[in-house]
């Protein structure tokens, strides 16, 4: 059991950014949703955070998740309501009785909406999520791939709407629902049994957001050193020569050649989607999605979402491993290149110096 | 199979356009000189993958780290050439400067070329590089059909070469004027000297000299010339066979426009002499043909007619009258030049009476324009309208025909020359004045006779006579005296005068 204090949730921000992968909201975003935490904190108290084996397999753990681009939230405000109003919503359909609060997506913005829930609910968190990461899919977690149920889902905005959506293919109408809603919005869905959750999830998220975020403030030690603590390893430094983005599909899309700064004439390409997803060196892929790459900012050091990479940026690409459970290969095949339209096959973490 | 010296390289591929008019290489210059085997038409990464040496890639996809990825696969299978096909419409990434750079750090030649359909652009490589000669039919096919459809003429020809075969084309004589079309730079002078055709490598490329037109020594006078800039030997072979065809089109149109030269000199000849027949009274029919050749029948016409002297009646074809309208023309006589059977009609039209002096400038300009030929001219009095083309030209010819020692001369000059020849000609006249003469005959040693002709032509003025003689007037009046003596008449009489100034004429006639 660990209790979340309000001076933890600087480094937890950073930690969820990290394993947004350079989505699910950038720095700018995840730091209002930090703000919003850190004030919830200091009026209900810490929130309890239980490990897997502490929690009580009977009881049921209610998920939430905002959809739609994070950074629309500068004009339309959260008024901090949309989650519980959300899981009322949700509770006129299905009068199960949550009992906790559980992750499921620990990456950008979403790794702390949960917590925020927890702290306003007064109910203990779970630490385990359906991601362990950041995608852009509500299929895309180990929740959906063990059968877990995920409607019905209620959806919320700042304005007071309200919709409950119980269908299959819950992606396309929750997000036709959001693009009406305004461009974002909030959603619960439907709560599951711990025991479930805990078997089909990414148990340990938050535990390891805290501790990339550990790492990764420790602004003395050098990148290769904190990417190395992380479990990974630094994959270049440098300059944005070329960003091209296109709207078509679901999705943004974009590519990135950086120029490297160790070599000359040789580049590094980075292919986008919400998150970086696909790094490679002369057409050989380095790192390929479920793997998660992070841009940071060379001389802040801070990370650098898809977004607000731009010409002329100076970034060190550092790779991280993705969490265990994506890799078996029932699973790969949502969150490998291909299921983001890459003719390229996953390629096993490995260390490339 | 194909054998080595004609395989085709990277280079050849984009040369000889079968990649289309658009195609260029983007990146991988050091690469291209390598010879293709085979084409293959990629998808995915899996098609990319399959490929093996010797190969050239078509690239359906065009996202940068696809073709990046295609490249790093192509130079480790060793393919010769990755091609992306850009669409006509709809959105395409040209490649980026990351692609690029690594493309050329790689060595392996990234072309562009634009197309609806991937597949069309793979089947014309596949079709040059493994059956070159369904290619080389294809184009003789495309070639002969746009042939047909247009005016066989050198500018069309041109075009429908240059389009199909991607080639720079002339049309050239024999001393290397390019009639029409472009003549390929560093072309060698004594390609077009032979007679059958030739291949010659320049320095950027090939040309090739097809002849268009031979005459019966076997001389060519017009040549097609194509300059490829591909150096493969097969395809230099595909562009002579098919110029060869174009030749022909451009022989039928030599014929053709010669056939119509002649024939428009022949209907003009007799169109003119319709209108020499018609006299005062121009049929309407006349009128309008005459109009039609682009004559001008109303004004004051000055007619000229030049013919050889003596006669020479194998020089009248299109090049002796177009030679002589030059000459006419650079003298400033610019009129209507009609070719006939023993000369040339000419006539000039003004507005309004010409002034006296016309004839004289006219008659200068005339023996300038003939020069040291043996043509000579005769030259009509001004007559208005219709009919005065024929009546000047009547005119001069009646003056060519006495042109004598002269070069040119005038109907005016004509009318005293005609009655003193006339004279000389008549043997009752000649007849009397040698018996009327006849006392003066062999009288100091003629002298009396010759002092007395120099008196009459100097209108009976003693002192004239005296300088043309080179005596003393005194001595021309002894003279005239005694002849006036021998002779019995007295030069005072004016009909006595005459008749013994026109027996002097006479007799001096026949004499010469």
């Amino acid at each position: 059991m660990h209790l979340l204090q309000p001076d933890e949730v600087d480094r937890l921000a950073l930690g969820v950014v990290m394993l947004g992968s350079g989505g699910g909201g950038g720095e700018h975003e995840t730091h209002a949703f930090a703000a919003m935490l850190r004030h919830e904190l200091r009026q209900s108290g810490p929130v309890t955070v239980l490990s897997p084996e502490e929690a009580d397999p009977e009881g049921y753990g209610a998920r939430v998740g905002l959809i739609g681009a994070p950074t629309v939230m500068i004009e339309k405000l959260p008024s901090g309501q949309e989650a519980e109003e959300a899981l009322k919503a949700l509770q006129a359909h299905d009068s199960t009785s949550v009992t906790a609060v559980i992750g499921w997506e620990a990456g950008g913005c979403n790794g702390l909406l949960p917590l925020i829930l927890a702290a306003r609910l007064g109910l203990p968190y779970v630490d385990v999520d359906g991601m362990g990461r950041a995608f852009p899919r509500v299929d895309q977690t180990t929740y959906d791939a063990a059968g877990l149920p995920t409607t019905p889902l209620a959806i919320t905005e700042p304005g007071g709407n309200r919709a409950v959506l119980d269908t299959t293919g819950i992606e396309k109408l929750a997000r036709t629902v959001m693009v009406d809603f305004g461009g974002w919005a909030m959603m619960v869905a439907k709560p599951l049994k711990l025991a479930d959750a805990l078997e089909a999830g990414i148990p340990g998220s938050l535990s390891r957001a805290l501790e990339l975020g550990e790492i990764w403030s420790q602004y003395t030690l050098s990148v290769d050193e904190r990417a190395k603590a992380s479990g990974g390893f630094r994959l270049t430094r440098g300059k944005v020569a070329e960003v091209w983005r296109e709207s078509v599909g679901d999705f943004p899309r974009g590519t990135v050649a950086l120029r490297r700064l160790d070599t000359d004439d040789a580049y590094v390409r980075l292919e986008m989607q919400g998150e970086y997803l696909v790094a490679l060196a002369d057409g050989e892929p380095l790192v390929t999605t479920p793997d998660l790459l992070c841009c940071l900012d060379a001389e802040s050091g801070k990370p650098v979402s898809t977004e607000r990479l731009s010409f002329g940026a100076v970034v060190d690409v550092v790779a991280l491993p993705s969490p265990a459970q994506w890799l078996r290969p029932e699973m790969l095949g949502r969150v490998d290149p291909r299921a983001f339209g890459y003719d390229l096959d996953h390629v096993p973490f490995r260390d490339v110096p | 199979m194909i054998d080595d010296a004609d395989s085709l390289t990277v280079r050849d591929l984009l040369e000889i356009g079968v990649l289309g008019d658009d195609a260029c290489l983007l990146a991988g210059e050091r690469g291209v000189d390598t010879e293709v085997a085979d084409v293959r038409l990629a998808a995915d990464m899996t098609a990319v993958e399959a490929c093996s040496a010797g190969d050239l890639v078509i690239l359906t996809g065009h996202q940068p780290y696809l073709v990046e990825v295609a490249l790093r696969r192509a130079y480790s299978a060793d393919v010769r050439a990755v091609v992306l096909v850009r669409p006509s419409a709809g959105s395409y990434q040209p490649p980026s400067t990351a692609t690029i750079s690594f493309a050329n750090r790689l060595g392996v030649p990234l072309l562009q070329t634009r197309a609806d359909d991937p597949l069309l652009v793979a089947d014309s490589l596949r079709t040059a590089v493994r059956r070159p000669e369904v290619a080389a039919a294809r184009l003789l096919n495309a070639v002969t059909a746009r042939l047909g459809r247009s005016k066989p003429d050198p500018r069309s020809v041109i075009t429908i070469l240059s389009g199909e075969l991607h080639v720079t084309c002339a049309v050239m004589s024999a001393d290397g004027t390019a009639i029409e079309g472009v003549s390929p730079p560093g072309l060698p002078p004594d390609l077009l000297v032979g007679s059958v055709a030739t291949t010659v490598e320049l320095p950027e490329g090939v040309a090739v000299a097809v002849p268009v037109e031979t005459d019966r020594t076997g001389h060519v006078h017009l040549w097609l010339v194509s300059h490829t800039r591909g150096r493969n030997k097969r395809w230099a072979e595909t562009v002579q066979q098919i110029s060869q065809v174009a030749s022909w089109a451009l022989g039928n149109w030599v014929a053709a426009e010669r056939l119509e030269t002649e024939r428009r000199a022949r209907s003009r000849g007799s169109l003119l002499a319709e209108l020499l027949a018609a006299g005062d009274d121009v049929p309407p029919h006349l009128v309008q043909q005459a109009v039609l050749a682009g004559w001008r029948l109303d004004g004051w016409h000055t007619g000229v007619y030049v013919m050889p002297n003596p006669p020479a009646p194998n020089c009248f074809d299109t090049a002796h009258t177009e030679r002589l309208r030059v000459e006419l023309s650079r003298r400033g006589l610019h009129g209507q030049l009609v070719e006939g059977a023993e000369g040339w009609s000419f006539w000039l039209t003004n507005d309004a009476e010409p002034p006296q002096s016309q004839h004289r400038e006219l008659t200068a300009r005339l023996a300038q324009a003939l020069g040291a030929s043996t043509l000579v001219a005769g030259v009509g009095r001004p007559h208005p309208g219709s009919s005065g083309v024929g009546r000047t030209l009547a005119e001069a010819r009646e003056a060519a025909a006495m042109t004598g020692a002269a070069k040119v001369v005038h109907i005016d000059e004509l009318g005293v020359r005609r009655l003193l020849s006339m004279a000389a000609e008549t043997p009752a006249l000649v007849e009397q004045a040698t018996r009327l003469l006849e006392p003066l005959t062999g009288v100091e040693d003629g002298q009396l006779l010759r002092t007395l002709a120099v008196y009459l032509d100097e209108e009976s003025v003693t002192s004239s006579a005296a300088v043309r003689l080179k005596v003393h007037r005194n001595t021309v009046a002894q003279r005239i005296n005694r002849a006036e003596q021998l002779l019995g008449v007295s030069l005072l009489n004016p009909d006595e005068r005459l008749a013994v100034h026109l027996a002097c004429r006479a007799v001096r006639a026949s004499d010469e």
